[in-house]
């Protein structure tokens, strides 16, 4: 139950932030970055029934379809979940960055593919390197924050959620 | 003699004291201690200032900015409210028409020139494909009203379909999705079914013709827009077998504005 409160607030203040973003013109994927988090955390079972909501719900707001991109997202979170090293915050950006951009680049073909017209080459590329950019310096700021929220609340953190995997897995 | 100077030494004495009291009797004579003392001795001349009173004046200064800097974002939305309602009253009276001022809530940098959210919906009683102006110009149409808010679909959208008539012609058209050269706020629209014959040119106005045939388009909301209402001009031409197509630049960026209005028929 602590879990799913604490995946909605962050799910909350995660959307709310990026339409205010949107609203003044930058592209911020931070419901992206929010998935990749949630995945590594709490698997992504867990991670798909949320972004399930949070697509419907950003679809609605702001004419994306972001369900691809998120479901890319999920898939490679996993991925580094099991074979990545999430101790590291600080080098996370690496992984998430590149997420990301794959993630964003899959939503502007949907974009076009939804509304077709013409392509702004040169605003997307701007938009597209500004988002991971400013992705890849916010991530190890937000995992931070994230996981000490987390600590307060005594549920799983980023950092620290493979050495509990093996403990758990060792003491079996 | 003695004590002549013993008096004027006890007036002199009087006159310094009154001169440095002045000061604090009124801030006029603030600065003249320092045109008088400065030149010989700049340090002492600072402390006939009160540091305490400057801090004071600081503070309330700091006060008035924070206070200022406050408002300055509520007069810019007033402004911005203001030029849409000027650009409004230039716009032809349509007496079966009342206005309704919206809003933009919810706009995105990929997806803006689409669709965006504004802040009006089922509460003005607002339905889907009522046109939305920015200025006097047409911009798009509603697409889905929900009670509080309604997505408003551009005129680059495809299924937002508008027939057109070129001004001071009898040549119509309808208006079919984004044409190629978009950038900086600057839209551009398909213009397809005029007339092979007619003679047009670069330059040419293009307005609303305000009725339509077709039935899915009546369907579809097309009716509801009045005729006359200008969407922008023609940039080039082309032609088919059958027609002529036009490239059509919007009146209206679709970066610029933060306020539309709806046009909605009187009950």
């Amino acid at each position: 139950m602590k879990v799913v409160i604490y995946t909605f607030f962050l799910l909350f203040l995660t959307i709310w932030t990026e339409v205010s973003l949107s609203n003044a013109g930058f592209l911020v994927p931070l419901l992206f970055f929010q998935m990749f988090y949630l995945t590594v955390v709490n698997r992504w079972r867990f991670s798909l029934l949320v972004a399930l909501v949070a697509c419907v719900l950003v679809d609605h707001l702001l004419g994306y379809t972001s369900l691809p991109s998120v479901l890319f997202t999920i898939v490679v979170a996993s991925f580094w979940r099991s074979i990545g090293d999430c101790s590291k915050v600080e080098l996370q950006f690496l992984p998430i960055s590149v997420t990301l951009f794959a993630g964003v680049f899959i939503l502007m073909i949907c974009t076009f593919l939804k509304y077709g017209g013409t392509i702004p080459y040169w605003d997307w590329f701007v938009q597209l390197f500004g988002s991971v950019v400013c992705i890849a310096f916010l991530t190890p700021f937000l995992i931070r924050v994230q996981d000490w929220l987390a600590t307060k609340l005594k549920i799983l953190t980023y950092a620290e959620v493979q050495r509990e995997e093996m403990y758990s897995a060792t003491n079996k | 003699m003695r004590r002549f100077l013993k008096f004027l030494w006890i007036l002199s004495l009087v006159a310094v004291f009154f001169l440095l009291l002045l000061p604090y009797i009124s801030p006029n004579f603030r600065g003249y201690l320092d045109n008088l003392v400065h030149p010989f001795l700049p340090k002492v001349s600072d402390q006939f200032y009160s540091t305490t009173d400057i801090q004071k004046e600081n503070e309330k200064l700091r006060k008035e900015l924070a206070k200022y800097e406050s408002q300055e974002d509520y007069w810019n939305r007033l402004f911005e409210e203001n030029k849409t309602l000027r650009d409004l009253h230039k716009m032809p009276d349509r007496p079966e028409y009342e206005t309704v001022l919206s809003q933009v809530t919810v706009r995105n940098p990929l997806t803006g020139k689409f669709r965006f959210m504004i802040d009006k919906g089922e509460k003005e009683k607002l339905i889907p494909g009522m046109p939305v102006l920015v200025g006097p110009n047409l911009f798009g149409r509603i697409l889905e009203v929900e009670k509080t808010h309604s997505v408003v679909g551009s005129l680059a959208m495809k299924k937002v379909l508008v027939y057109c008539r070129i001004k001071g012609t009898e040549v119509f058209g309808r208006l079919s999705g984004e044409a190629s050269g978009a950038g900086k706020g600057e839209l551009f629209c398909k213009l397809i079914w005029l007339s092979r014959d007619a003679e047009l040119k670069p330059g040419m106005v293009v307005i609303t013709s305000g009725f339509t045939v077709e039935e899915h388009a009546i369907e579809a909301g097309a009716g509801l827009i009045p005729g006359g209402i200008e969407i922008g001009k023609i940039v080039s031409l082309s032609k088919n077998e059958k027609y002529q197509e036009a490239i059509v630049s919007l009146s209206a960026h679709w970066q610029h504005f933060d306020y539309v209005t709806i046009l909605k028929k009187k009950e």
